[in-house]
């Protein structure tokens, strides 16, 4: 481990403490009171400056601890990505997958590691999206409001999360950073928007009915999934919702009170409600995250193993392992893998009897050259409670198309690399 | 595996169902706010509000309980299976103001009495009771908020709408999604669900502030105090907070030095002073039975706690609604507003005074605390939107908020902006309640075949051994034990662990008879899991005792159990 990597790691520990998160929290209220108060004085890129800054602290806090690709072995889908993604990053072919005779599944993980992004940088993704998510959305009020300071009162509430307590999106962005490409759209539909007058003003006359058919797609949305994160189509018609409503709640607050301070202190006081009751100051992916709590374990067992394979083994061969390593072979050392990691997904590969054919015979220390060549295997790893195969002066003597397996690592762990080799 | 409502459940799917509840509330919920919004004269607004209230909770109580197979919280709640055995003790025809722990007093006896008396003093459908006691909780405190509010204030077309909001807040907006994961989980599931008795508290609260109000005469006051006692009686913390309520209520008038000050506080003061002479008895029980004095380190708050900020911030921008709410109550709602007003800050306050009590370790029930302040932060938090709203549309469209045009589509609006705040929209208890999870397994086969030769017993039979499983023989079995650790020591603890002793180890026979006499141990319980009290004695060594037989012992995956009888000690000639 370099030094980086130590200071890192020993980062990550201190932040994964419970004392940790209470302490940061309440310099996150400090942030929420201070930007509040800003406000109140008439300092309104102060305030959104603060929170802004406050929310970043407070997301880097949970995005530094993901140590391992978020959602690896936890959620079948996102397993897949990765596993293609890593496989992506070094065998020449883009179009092949990450198990030996597929075709390569097409995501933003496995686009990115064929157009030569560092598989390291790969691995950031959700974190980068999350942040750049973020950005977006404190970016976004500026391209459809055209009053500053409403659009830095928009920035600010939608810095905290949004106007719905606990329906904020950055669950669903670190899981699905894909879904940040809906948000471009947008985006340019808003630039456009804002050249010509016709659209804006036939959305105004329908406003109402425009608010109402996002809040129904978004409760039905959220309805429909269920579970504790927003989904991405709740998460977006609220965004946009808040867009909407945030300058009316200035109007609102003019309504309500008479003087020019009672509104700076009415908008002061629901900010400060908003920032610190929102979705992103109670953001806590360790129970909300699925997958979360597992990519903060580096996995250091399997660590030394899949760098080794990675060091010695050739980009286009194919490494054999029992489906629990799958995954983890392909995503981290980027290796092809004769099985997928569900087994209900194995029956569709082509030759599947020849797959486990292979798999059951090198266990018992007898892998057939013709099926190892046939798939391209050229080694086989073993984890823990897997027994080793029988030595080879063990087995009979007239196999004369069998491979021998011969150790080439092993560690404490008891994680072990057999080569297939020709008998001499 | 078949529900308490007698419906089989293995090919349920879960998800789908659960979903299905949640897509159906939102339905019927912007079916409401459309049929508000035609509202023309502002009449139906408020009925539609209330109703869509009573189907969300029915929808959110459904989701929870229909997949179970068995009562919810059991399994996993402590609470809910000390409350099973202590409805099953006054079933069995035993007084209510015991415990089951034998000669226990206990400290809350009416939700008891009340389910053994819905239960028809049958304790096999005490199950069931407790399966419908959220349902028929919740509806009765939508009931009574609206009842309330309608009573106490004066009558116009925006009263009934405000009404609806109230009650529908504070049963539906108590909660946020991300309450699972905070230090008291979901505010709804935990006091509605899990405690319908401290929510049966809840339903008093609004009918006595209403008393109050409406006290003017002596006669009039001591019907107030005899309301507030009964809210004593559901649940003391929840008249404690109500008194302090009132306390602050009462200063408010004098500090904003209104005409109407002295006679609040004799009001508040004399209904006060009633109920805590008619509760009086109680509260002795209470002091008696109760430890609430004793400090604890379970009872500390670290300095660095962020529970003064979960308390009002957690409801974002609800709370900021709610004070406009209360506030809006407090200048233009008359007598009944400035009470349910002042609870509103108390509750504020109080929770704020946590922390400084957790640092002496006397922070006791702060979850109870920390609900009572949602509850009034959701009471007022629709009420608070629904105020703005009709403000803002009598301002644009010129006019008043009590104008008669102005309720349908504030009402409508109202609902459509809370929709995806409203409970019933986003529950999921698959992955937000642990308890659902908990109930969806049946009860493990080393408790449940057991209790059903415990139901066997004679009904007066008192069991002692096992101070853990005792819960277990109160809730499942439906018979008394001598010590529980799921409850507080006894005063006279020192000689029941006299007697338990003698019964595991001697067989004194003199304690023993005392035994018989005093408590009617006739049953000693104990498994193969060491006993916190005497971690040497063991089955086989019980089975060696002259004044103990076995009747029962099984052994199963997780334990062996064995009842052993007590033998009648022979009388010397």
């Amino acid at each position: 481990m370099t030094g980086a990597e130590s200071s890192l790691a020993a980062i990550r520990l201190m932040l994964a403490q419970d004392e940790s998160l209470l302490a940061l929290r309440a310099v996150l209220f400090l942030f929420g009171v201070a930007g509040a108060f800003a406000w109140s004085r008439r300092r309104a890129g102060l305030s959104l400056v603060l929170l802004v800054f406050g929310g970043l602290v407070w997301l880097s806090y949970w995005l530094v601890q993901i140590a391992a690709p978020l959602g690896l072995g936890t959620d079948p889908g996102l397993t897949r990505q990765w596993a293609q993604a890593g496989v992506s990053a070094h065998v020449v072919s883009s179009k092949e997958g990450f198990v030996w005779g597929t075709a390569a599944e097409r995501s933003l993980l496995a686009g990115l590691a064929s157009a030569g992004v560092p598989l390291w940088l790969v691995h950031l993704t959700p974190q980068i999206a999350v942040l750049f998510g973020y950005g977006l959305t404190i970016l976004a009020p500026w391209l459809v409001i055209r009053n500053r300071v409403s659009a830095a009162w928009t920035a600010a509430l939608l810095a905290g999360g949004g106007l719905w307590p606990d329906l904020s999106g950055f669950g669903v962005v670190a899981l699905e950073p894909s879904i940040l490409g809906i948000v471009f759209p947008f985006m340019g539909i808003a630039i456009l928007l804002r050249r010509t007058d016709r659209l804006p003003r036939a959305l105004h006359a329908r406003r109402v009915g425009f608010a109402v058919g996002l809040i129904a797609l978004a409760a039905a949305a959220r309805a429909f999934q269920g579970g504790i994160e927003a989904n991405a189509v709740s998460w977006l018609c609220l965004t946009l919702l808040t867009l909407m409503l945030a300058p009316r709640l200035r109007t609102a607050a003019r309504l309500i009170s008479r003087s020019r301070s009672g509104v700076l202190r009415l908008e002061s006081a629901l900010l400060l409600c908003v920032f610190c009751g929102g979705g992103l100051f109670w953001w806590n992916p360790p129970r909300s995250l699925p997958g979360f709590r597992e990519a903060r374990a580096e996995g250091v067992a399997m660590g030394r193993p899949l760098r080794f394979i990675s060091e010695n083994v050739p980009v286009d061969d194919v490494v054999l392992a029992s489906p629990d390593y799958s995954a983890a072979i392909a995503a981290l050392s980027g290796r092809r893998v004769l099985f997928p990691p569900r087994q209900e997904d194995a029956p569709a590969l082509p030759n599947p009897l020849r797959r486990a054919r292979l798999l059951s015979l090198a266990l018992e220390g007898r892998p057939p050259e013709r099926l190892a060549s046939l798939f391209s295997v050229t080694h086989l790893l073993l984890g823990p409670g897997e027994p080793t195969p029988p030595s080879p002066d063990t087995l009979v003597a007239s196999d004369a198309e069998v491979l021998s397996l011969v150790p080439v690592y092993q560690d404490v762990k008891d994680f072990r690399v057999f080569r297939l080799l020709k008998k001499k | 595996m078949t529900n308490l409502f007698g419906f089989v459940i293995d090919g349920l799917d879960h998800e789908v169902f659960l979903a299905s509840m949640r897509v159906c509330f939102v339905v019927v919920t912007l079916l409401g706010a459309w049929l508000a919004a035609r509202d023309a004269d502002g009449r139906r607004s408020g009925r539609i509000v209330f109703w869509l209230g009573i189907v969300g909770h029915t929808l959110a109580w459904l989701a929870t309980v229909f997949p179970l197979v068995g009562v919810y919280g059991m399994n996993a709640s402590q609470d809910r299976e000390n409350h099973l055995g202590w409805a099953n003790v006054v079933a069995l025809g035993f007084s209510p103001l015991r415990t089951y722990q034998v000669n226990h007093l206990h400290f809350e006896p009416v939700w008891p009495l009340l389910t053994a008396m819905a239960s028809g003093s049958d304790v096999d459908r005490i199950p069931v009771v407790f399966q419908w006691a959220p349902l028929i909780v919740g509806i009765g405190l939508l009931a009574s908020i609206r009842f309330s509010w309608l009573a106490g204030s004066q009558p116009s077309r925006t009263m009934e709408a405000e009404a609806a909001f109230a009650a529908m807040g504070a049963l539906l907006l108590m909660a946020v999604p991300g309450d699972f994961a905070g230090s008291f989980r979901n505010p709804w599931a935990l006091t509605i669900m899990l405690k319908p008795n401290h929510a049966l508290g809840l339903v008093l609260v609004p009918l006595a502030a209403l008393a109050i109000s409406r006290a003017h005469n002596l006669k009039t006051r001591l019907f107030a105090g005899f309301v507030l006692q009964l809210v004593g009686w559901a649940f003391v913390i929840h008249m404690g907070l109500f008194v302090c309520g009132l306390a602050v209520f009462v200063a408010l008038s004098w500090i904003t030095k209104r005409a109407e000050r002295l006679k609040d506080l004799v009001d508040a003061g004399t209904a006060v002073g009633a109920n805590l002479l008619i509760v009086s008895p109680y509260l002795v029980m209470l002091v008696v039975a109760y430890p609430f004095l004793e400090g604890n380190d379970a009872y500390r708050i670290s300095f660095f706690s962020d529970r003064p900020i979960e308390g009002p911030f957690r409801l974002g921008i609800l709370l900021a609604l709610s004070a406009f709410g209360a506030w809006r109550s407090y200048q233009e709602r008359g007598r009944l507003g400035r009470i349910l007003a002042a609870q509103w800050l108390t509750a504020h306050i109080l929770w704020q005074v946590f922390p400084v009590l957790g640092l002496m370790g006397h922070a006791r029930e702060q979850d109870e605390v920390f609900y009572w302040c949602r509850f009034w932060t959701g009471l007022f938090a629709g009420v608070g939107l629904w105020q703005c709203l009709a403000t803002a549309i009598a301002r644009i469209r010129g006019g008043e908020p009590t104008s008669q045009k102005i309720v349908g589509p504030a009402t409508a609006l109202t609902l459509a902006l809370l929709l995806p705040s409203l409970l019933p929209a986003w529950w999921d208890p698959r992955t937000m309640d642990q308890y659902h999870v908990a109930g969806r397994a049946p009860l493990p086969d080393w408790i449940a075949e057991p209790a059903r030769f415990i139901r066997s017993t004679p009904r007066e039979a008192v069991f002692a051994g096992d101070r853990d499983y005792a819960k277990w023989i109160a809730a499942y079995g439906a018979r008394r034990v001598l010590l529980a650790s799921a409850l507080n020591l006894p005063n006279d603890h020192p000689r029941r662990i006299e007697i338990e002793t003698a019964l595991l180890r001697d067989g004194n026979p003199s304690l023993l008879e005392e035994g018989r006499v005093r408590y009617g141990i006739e049953y000693v319980l104990v498994t193969s899991n060491p006993l916190n009290q005497a971690p040497d004695i063991t089955i086989d060594m019980l089975k060696e005792r002259r004044h103990l037989t076995a009747v029962y012992d099984q052994q199963f995956d997780l334990a062996r159990v064995a009842i052993f009888k007590v033998l009648q000690p022979r009388r010397e000639p």
